[in-house]
């Protein structure tokens, strides 16, 4: 049975072997994730073994949590956990991420969220188009089919969508997916430095300069109480547009 | 010396030091050539501001648009001031920007590097 599921998959992604041979790298940033991060891994795991990147490596990166992230990460043997010293923000841990899939030599590496928001088939699906595509970066995008998504939340990421336009000149439907995949390339060529939710744009920016390939597909966004109570809210792009804002400014001033 | 004469001769420094950094940057291809050409602009505006003073204010003056008296020393003195405060507070700005991108990577690095040790 899981030898037909397998066949049925490749054969509907198509994937190659060459992709197998590359060492993919799967970041999550988890804060005070203790609740879910362990049935997320679990999941993660068994997909990833049934879409033939059982090689893949599984990183959480700890972004200081308080509660038990850390000790539900440990049990799952074949994970690796980063800790932060410090609480520093969701950019933070992106950033540590990227760094670690680049220093460990990753072809690909793929960031996905905590909170159960993502399908891990998903995150196949987005090294399966790193590699077809020969993208530098993918976007899993929950905006090309918002079904699910609440109303403000959609208007909200639509916002920040034609914020980012606005500001750094690439259109991206959706800027704030955390569901992101990067080839090599685009791992050595990448850095941002905000450490909140500003990197989402940031990103965009710093993609835009770097002249990389980016090709969105559509995710399956899935939404509980849980992570709708988890993520940016929609007030925070107040202070997501001033530091956008201010960056903007400095580098056109100081370059 | 003219008072419009001594406003230009005080500021021109702050656009010749702007160009140059300008140029610099994009020498060092830190910046693409629209940001360059928009800085460019910028600079070339507030030069145009400075040696045009006079004439701006006479023009502002003889349609009604103002109705301060002309440029006088101590307006001089003041405009400076204001000028040396900006870059001042731009310089710190990106000094404290810097810094905190220093934190930050040190911070990344101390925690993959504690991590590994575990």
């Amino acid at each position: 049975m899981a030898l037909e599921a397998r066949l049925k998959f490749v054969k509907m992604y198509g994937m190659k072997d060459q992709h197998k041979a590359s060492k993919v790298t799967i970041l999550i940033p988890a804060y005070n994730e203790g609740t879910v991060i362990g049935s997320v891994i679990d999941k993660l795991l068994k997909d990833l073994k049934r879409t033939g990147l059982e090689k893949a490596t599984v990183v959480v990166i700890n972004d200081g949590s308080k509660d038990n992230t850390a000790q539900e990460v440990r049990k799952r043997s074949g994970v690796t956990l980063v800790s932060h010293i410090l609480n520093s923000g969701a950019g933070a841990a992106i950033r540590t991420g990227l760094s670690y899939a680049r220093d460990t030599g990753a072809d690909y590496a793929v960031t996905m969220d905590a909170d159960g928001q993502h399908d891990s088939e998903d995150v196949a699906r987005v090294v399966q188009e790193l590699v077809k595509d020969n993208s530098d970066i993918v976007i899993g995008s929950r905006l090309i089919n918002a079904e699910g998504m609440p109303w403000y939340r959609i208007l909200g990421n639509k916002g920040l969508s034609f914020f980012t336009f606005t500001l750094f000149g690439l259109w991206v439907r959706d800027s704030q997916s955390g569901l992101r995949g990067f080839n090599r390339k685009a791992l050595e060529r990448i850095t941002f430095h905000s450490n909140n939710y500003t990197y989402n744009s940031e990103l965009m920016w710093r993609i835009k300069q770097n002249k990389l390939k980016v090709k969105e597909i559509p995710i399956k966004a899935i939404y509980s109480e849980y992570s709708l109570a988890k993520g940016q809210s929609n007030w925070e792009v107040v202070h997501i547009v001033r530091q956008l804002l201010k960056y903007r400014f400095l580098e056109f001033f100081n370059g | 010396m003219d008072k419009y004469v001594l406003l230009f001769i005080l500021n021109v420094p702050f656009v010749i030091f702007g160009v140059l950094k300008a140029v610099m940057v994009y020498r060092t291809k830190s910046v693409d050539r629209l940001t360059f050409a928009l800085r460019m602009l910028f600079w070339l505006l507030i030069l145009l501001v400075l040696i045009f003073s006079h004439g701006i204010y006479n023009y502002l003056f003889d349609h009604g648009l103002t109705d301060s008296t002309p440029l006088s020393l101590p307006d001089v003195v003041l405009a400076t001031g204001v000028m040396i405060c900006l870059s001042l507070c731009v310089r710190l700005y990106s000094k404290v920007d810097a810094m905190d991108k220093r934190i930050s990577d040190l911070h990344e690095k101390l925690s993959i590097y504690t991590s590994k040790e575990e």
